[in-house]
């Protein structure tokens, strides 16, 4: 009971620490980022200025704390707009692309089914799960794309690299407690382990998110004939 | 819906542990995948400077052989109007000296016939050593009037058969190319007369679409690409050094590789040239 309570203390510590990390990479937006035109940082500013409206103004009051799984789930819509634009945007492969609309127009007819359809007052693990997943191929197709590409230098000097490294992050590590979330949010024991590692991996998102705004764009292309790309 | 499916079929007693090790899992795939893209970057990026390093290196090797080569061309120039020039006038001058005018007719002419062939001779050699700068078959007739020019005078000799044929050149290179072609062509068959023991040397040329080939068969004792590579990283082989410094000014391609029929060595220079660079 005693170790229950204390675990108890560090989720609502851990939790708070990531509801105020939030506003980490909206203030070093504003007043520090050198590349405010590089889509990653935008994206990761417009996220930042939903999740402080959302927890700030919304989940604040008590009385909207019933509409949490609905704000869940429009969390996953826009979360899922934004990443699905940035990728649009950093991935290369025509191909690829075409595949990502197509996703996109499957996922955004899923997302608004599954919003309108299903039990206000039950985790949207199934969509979350199929987001997670989705960004997960996002990142690793885009990761191997700039691996693919011998031009393409200093790779971490890049805001874009370490954006898609805290989605990927976030994505790997959210996803088992994302898809048993709708079963077992109601049992203590789960809900403590799922806003710790929840928490945790939010804080070490919006870490990541933060360093990227510090970073200048640096990604230098090599000059080599040989790597000229065709 | 495979994933309402694992939601429901697991065990709640379970859920805590596979909540867990699922999440480090997924963490660690991640993780391990970032580092692998940050690490083999790195190893791309060091392979580049690497490649810059070597290239710097032979781009060095390629301007010294270059400098070398000037040098002794200079040296050579020296020598010729040193040794050859400077004693035919001074042998000249001897016999226009002040005392000739005390000398008697037949003498003072048997003098200035004298001096005359001297001064012939002198402006034949200088006529040489103009020639072997710039040759003026080269100059006036081009490339392939020049090639087999030279040619001529190697078949004349009687020690080796040389021979050209030019498939298509009825449009001439600009003449710098055509300059630094002829140097490329005259230091291979150079280095044939000097290393190869060769019968005959044959040069073909053909020209398609967008680039000009030059293509050079012998029978003697030959090198290949390995050993031009080899050759390159050694102090030796100042002559290939410059037919490589000469084929990157142009451009060019150049391949040393031995015949399908494994008897010839063959020699290929090939040309890049835009339409405007020829002339008519």
């Amino acid at each position: 009971m005693l170790y229950l309570e204390k675990h108890t203390i560090i989720t609502t510590v851990l939790r708070n620490i990531a509801i105020l990390s939030d506003l980490l990479p909206l203030i070093l937006f504003i007043f520090f980022a050198k590349s405010k035109k590089n889509i990653g940082l935008r994206v990761v500013f417009f996220l930042a200025i939903y999740s402080v409206f959302v927890n700030f103004f919304i989940l604040s009051n008590r009385q909207l704390w019933q509409y949490s799984f609905l704000i869940g789930r429009i969390t996953t819509i826009v979360e899922f707009s934004l990443f699905s634009l940035l990728f649009f945007r950093i991935i290369e492969s025509r191909l690829f692309k075409k595949g990502m609309i197509a996703i996109s127009i499957l996922m955004a007819a899923y997302l608004i089914y599954s919003l309108v359809t299903f039990s206000k007052n039950s985790f949207d693990s199934v969509p979350s799960g199929i987001t997670a997943m989705v960004f997960f191929i996002y990142c690793i197709f885009y990761l191997f794309e700039r691996v693919k590409d011998p031009t393409s230098l200093f790779l971490y000097s890049s805001p874009e690299f370490w954006v898609v490294v805290a989605i990927i992050i976030y994505s790997a590590g959210t996803f088992f407690p994302f898809i048993y979330a709708q079963n077992y949010i109601d049992k203590p024991d789960f809900e403590n382990e799922y806003k710790l590692i929840h928490s945790t991996l939010y804080i070490a998102k919006n870490l990541l998110f933060s360093a990227a705004m510090l970073i200048t764009d640096k990604t230098i292309k090599s000059s080599y004939p040989m790597n000229k790309k065709k | 819906m495979i994933l309402i499916q694992i939601t429901n079929q697991s065990n709640p007693l379970n859920i805590s542990g596979v909540l867990f090790f699922g999440t480090m899992g997924m963490l660690a795939l991640a993780i391990g995948l970032v580092l692998f893209i940050i690490f083999h970057q790195r190893r791309v990026i060091r392979y580049q400077l690497q490649l810059k390093e070597m290239e710097e290196e032979q781009q060095k090797i390629l301007l010294n052989a270059s400098i070398r080569w000037q040098e002794e061309e200079r040296q050579r120039i020296a020598a010729d109007l040193h040794d050859d020039a400077g004693p035919l006038l001074a042998t000249a001058r001897l016999y226009l000296n002040e005392n000739l005018v005390k000398q008697d007719i037949s003498t003072q002419l048997q003098s200035i016939y004298n001096a005359k062939q001297i001064i012939d001779d002198t402006i034949q050699l200088i006529r040489n050593i103009s020639h072997s700068l710039m040759p003026p078959t080269l100059k006036n007739f081009g490339l392939e009037s020049a090639v087999n020019d030279l040619f001529q005078k190697i078949s004349g000799s009687g020690s080796m058969n040389a021979s050209s044929r030019f498939h298509d050149y009825r449009q001439r290179l600009r003449p710098e190319q055509e300059l630094l072609v002829f140097r490329v062509i005259q230091e291979l068959v150079n280095n044939i007369l000097k290393h190869s023991n060769a019968s005959f040397i044959h040069v073909t040329q053909n020209y398609d679409t967008d680039k000009f080939f030059i293509r050079l068969h012998h029978d003697g004792r030959g090198i290949t690409q390995a050993d031009v590579e080899r050759l390159n990283k050694s102090a030796l082989g100042l002559g290939l050094k410059n037919i490589q410094s000469r084929a990157r000014v142009l451009q060019a391609k150049i391949d040393f590789e031995k015949d399908m029929s494994q008897t010839y060595y063959k020699v290929t220079l090939e040309v890049p040239v835009e339409e405007y660079e020829m002339i008519t």
